[in-house]
């Protein structure tokens, strides 16, 4: 067992490896009342072409997802939730664009309930009828995101930055994609990822690390898997330009919504992640956030009604994005554009800027939940956990913002606008 | 965990000493009766006061005081029970030993002030500039609810059951209710709030207590005291089961089968009713409405059920596809009929109850629920986490029998589906 301690933080992780290549990790909050546990598999919805040995393996987009719906019910076709459900602790699946969780809560029943967690995905047999048996509910939950603006911005923003990435398609998969995943699309995707060595397990809350550690390696060392032979995800060559430049369409929202991108190379910036993210999302804030002249202006000529930036890195690219909601697209736009085609430094705002985020990144700590999330997607994305994280923001330098001022670039950039009806327009 | 009251005549202190978070939290709240006063008006005044104060004018200088003192976050809310209205202006900061200013609690506490007894008033009438802003920003909020097919269907049909009663209004109010505000309302306003209300502050955290309470004592001032008692529920009368089917632009169906309840005993209410949500809708896929509707006939995705016992009323949802509205219908008849004979769900009603007690352990890790959990227990007299505790394991399956009596079906309101939006029948 190693302890890693989160430095300032005055948390501390312990980290273990299952003979079978399960990692544990293990966050110990010995103020909570409650623990957390999930179960992470490293592949997602985008995950849906990938070789394993010589053989190309291609299953449509919502496999993963469609899986994770089968999983969660037992070969009688009752739900494995209710497992939790009757020590008294709650539990959920969610399916990621990378990455896959199965996860619970409580506050008695440990033991029952890591080993729940730990057999949920195990030796799964698969059966027509309740493979069947999912896909009315997915498609109910297919229609129900079909009005959820969020859904829609993510989306088109994504087919106009890219050409050829897997997030340009619906995690969920489309209905005819729902309509035609077949058993053997579900089986091939989990023989090929659901394994120990693809996996890890995070257990937070007020436990035991020597405990769960313990209990994990108990749980496993029985568990029989087939030989890991690590699946190569396909690669995809993405061109720097955007894939579409302009993109509007009707939508459920009453006010409209703008996203202006910016897609940059990851490579043309000589600071790496994850410092680099968080130079990019301090500069974002000091030119586009509650304090900033820009935004001040927008708001007292009444032209948006509210503004957001961040940053965030796909794949190969740093893409910037600002959200707008404006009744005045055309007018907005291109002054945001041109407002990212020439941010500024401001020494002063930054300073306070990172005084904020070192607070943020103290209390965020108080938020169980939310936290363990944060770490999860951590460790999914860097393969470890990142220690340091509270002394790479007190180094940032007026040096770093600069030299990643330099380097960003802002001439691919694309625009998505979510328009009222007609009807509604009219009412504006 | 150590509580301790002050009251001061015209504004009580409630505070929760505790060394367990690494932040601070005050609550104070107005609250009032709401047939005396309009929810939009109170709403645009919080929104004001928030947004606007004597020293920091824009937005843009009220976010560089917050920042200056370690992000302290600063929001009102404004909420009702029954017919009380709740105004509540909430302050979040990180414990002063985190931080290197030695006077960093008066900071904050000075900061609070400045947002409650100075607000950007001139000449008795609110800032044009400011009004007129967030005047436009209301309207966009009222109409945020069309968003989401979920709150509409919900928002609407609640309307469309209580046409004539606060239950079926809304705290936004309307667009013209919000047209009819201008600036001297406001500044009349914020007098009524303090001279009509209750006023109550929460505080939470490893805090001198008796020395924040000097600090209000000397600082806080609140000119009149108010006795008044203000029911927490509204009591709707009974009506005739109906059904509403209205077009909409949507590609889901919503369907919402409203219940009505007869008055509840305070057991039923803080206890048992909690344990009947869980059993009939709210229970993950393990409750009876996800049994029938998607396990058994894969009809949704997502349904669930709540009980409002502030109006009265409780309400079934669930987003489907047209096509399967009338089998949908038939099964939550079948699991709310199904609440009166509940001998078989005996040991699926003890998982609930242990489900709710660990539920009630969560609520120990959140520093707001701990405080809310006790603020509502000194003005109501709902059970604290250990009453909740201590109670939840005497309720029987008996008791949820009883209760499933006291529902009585009334309006159903369907939201169609826009046409050709329908996928096939499941």
């Amino acid at each position: 067992m190693q302890k890693i301690n989160l430095q300032g933080l005055d948390e501390v992780i312990y980290t273990d490896e299952c003979e079978n290549g399960l990692k544990i990790y293990v966050w110990v909050k010995p103020t909570a009342k409650h623990f957390n546990g999930t179960y992470v598999v490293k592949a997602g919805s985008e995950d849906v072409k990938f070789t394993i040995g010589n053989k190309n393996t291609e299953v449509p987009f919502g496999t993963a997802h469609y899986l994770e719906h089968y999983l969660c019910s037992k070969p009688d076709g009752s739900p494995y939730l209710k497992n939790f459900n009757d020590l008294g602790s709650v539990s959920n699946a969610a399916t990621y664009p990378t990455y896959t969780i199965f996860e619970c809560f409580g506050s008695n029943h440990l033991e029952e309930n890591l080993n729940y967690l730990l057999d949920w995905t195990y030796q799964k047999a698969f059966d027509e009828e309740r493979v069947e048996k999912e896909r009315g509910p997915i498609l109910e939950e297919f229609r129900m995101y079909l009005d959820q603006h969020a859904r829609a911005s993510y989306y088109e923003t994504q087919r106009s930055l890219f050409s050829t990435y897997p997030s340009r398609e619906y995690g969920i998969g489309t209905e005819e994609d729902i309509l035609n995943i077949s058993m053997k699309d579900v089986e091939s995707y989990y023989n090929a990822f659901y394994h120990p060595k693809n996996s890890f397990v995070f257990i937070s809350g007020n436990v035991d690390a020597v405990e769960v550690i313990h209990l994990i390696k108990e749980n496993q060392k029985d568990k029989v898997y087939s030989k890991w032979i690590e699946p190569k995800k396909a690669k995809y060559k993405e061109p720097k330009k955007v894939a579409r430049p302009y993109f509007e369409k009707e939508f459920a929202v009453e006010v409209p919504r703008a996203y202006v991108n910016v897609k940059i190379p990851l490579k043309n910036f000589s600071i790496k992640e994850p410092l680099l993210l968080h130079i990019l999302n301090l500069i974002l804030n000091v030119n586009f956030g509650l304090t900033s002249l820009f935004r001040e202006k927008l708001i007292d000529s009444k032209l948006v009604l509210s503004l957001g930036a961040w940053a965030r890195i796909i794949r190969d690219y740093v893409v910037l994005e600002v959200s707008i909601r404006t009744k005045y697209p055309e007018e907005v736009i291109p002054m945001i554009q041109e407002k990212l085609m020439s941010l500024e430094y401001l020494e002063e705002d930054i300073k306070r800027k990172i005084k904020v985020l070192i607070s943020n990144m103290v209390l965020g700590f108080e938020d169980i939940d939310e936290m363990k999330d944060v770490l999860i997607s951590m460790i999914e994305h860097y393969g470890k956990v990142i220690d340091h994280n509270k002394d790479l923001l007190e180094s940032i330098s007026k040096e770093d913002c600069l030299t990643v001022l330099n380097e960003l670039s802002t001439k691919e950039m694309s625009v998505v606008v979510l328009k009222p009806f007609e009807k509604k327009k009219d009412e504006l | 965990m150590k509580q301790k009251n002050y009251d001061y005549d015209s504004f009580q202190l409630y505070t929760v000493q505790l060394d367990k978070f690494k932040n601070c939290y005050i609550e104070v709240t107005f609250r009032s009766d709401v047939r005396e006063c309009s929810s939009c008006l109170r709403n645009f005044l919080a929104n004001y006061m928030t947004h606007t104060t004597e020293k920091y004018k824009t937005i843009r200088e009220m976010m560089i005081a917050r920042e200056e003192l370690y992000q302290v976050g600063i929001q009102s809310n404004v909420y009702r029970e029954g017919y009380n209205l709740f105004t509540s202006f909430c302050c979040d900061f990180i414990h002063p030993k985190y931080v290197k200013d030695k006077n960093y609690l008066n900071h904050i506490l000075d900061f609070l002030m400045e947002i409650l007894l100075k607000p950007n008033f001139s000449n008795q009438t609110a800032s044009e500039k400011d009004f007129l802003y967030l005047k436009e920003h209301l309207h966009v909020q009222i109409d945020q609810y069309k968003e989401s097919p979920y709150s509409y269907a919900m928002l609407e049909g609640t309307k469309e059951l209580f046409p004539n009663s606060i239950s079926g209004t809304r705290v936004l109010g309307t667009h013209e209710e919000l047209d009819s505000i201008n600036q001297e309302d406001i500044v009349k306003e914020y007098t009524r709030m303090f001279e009509n209300s209750y006023c109550e502050i929460g505080i939470i955290g490893d805090l001198d207590m008796d020395k924040i309470a000097k600090y209000f004592k000397s600082h806080f001032y609140k000119p009149s005291i108010v006795t008044k008692d203000i029911p927490f529920v509204i009591d709707n009368p009974l009506q005739k089961p109906r059904k509403v089917e209205k077009d909409s632009i949507y590609s889901q169906t919503q369907l919402v089968q409203f219940y009505q309840l007869e008055p509840l005993n305070y057991f039923e209410d803080e206890y048992a009713s909690i344990i009947f949500e869980l059993v009939l809708g709210n229970a993950d896929l393990a409750d009876k409405l996800a049994r029938y509707l998607r396990v058994k006939e894969s009809l949704c995705y997502c349904s669930n059920f709540h009980i409002r016992y502030a109006g009265k009323y409780a309400a079934v949802y669930v987003g489907l596809n047209k096509e399967n509205l009338s089998i949908s219908l038939q099964m939550i008849h079948k699991a709310m009929k199904e609440m009166a004979h509940l001998e078989k769900e005996k040991e699926f009603i003890e998982a609930q109850k242990e489900k709710l007690l660990a539920n009630i352990d969560l609520k120990y890790d959140s520093i707001y629920e701990i405080l809310e959990n006790y603020y509502f227990h000194e003005i109501k007299g709902s059970p604290l986490l250990e009453e909740y505790k201590e109670n939840i394991p005497k309720v029987t399956y008996k008791d949820l029998e009883a209760l499933a009596h006291k529902f009585h079906e009334s309006l159903l309101y369907i939201l169609k589906e826009k046409e050709g939006e329908s996928c096939a029948e499941n």
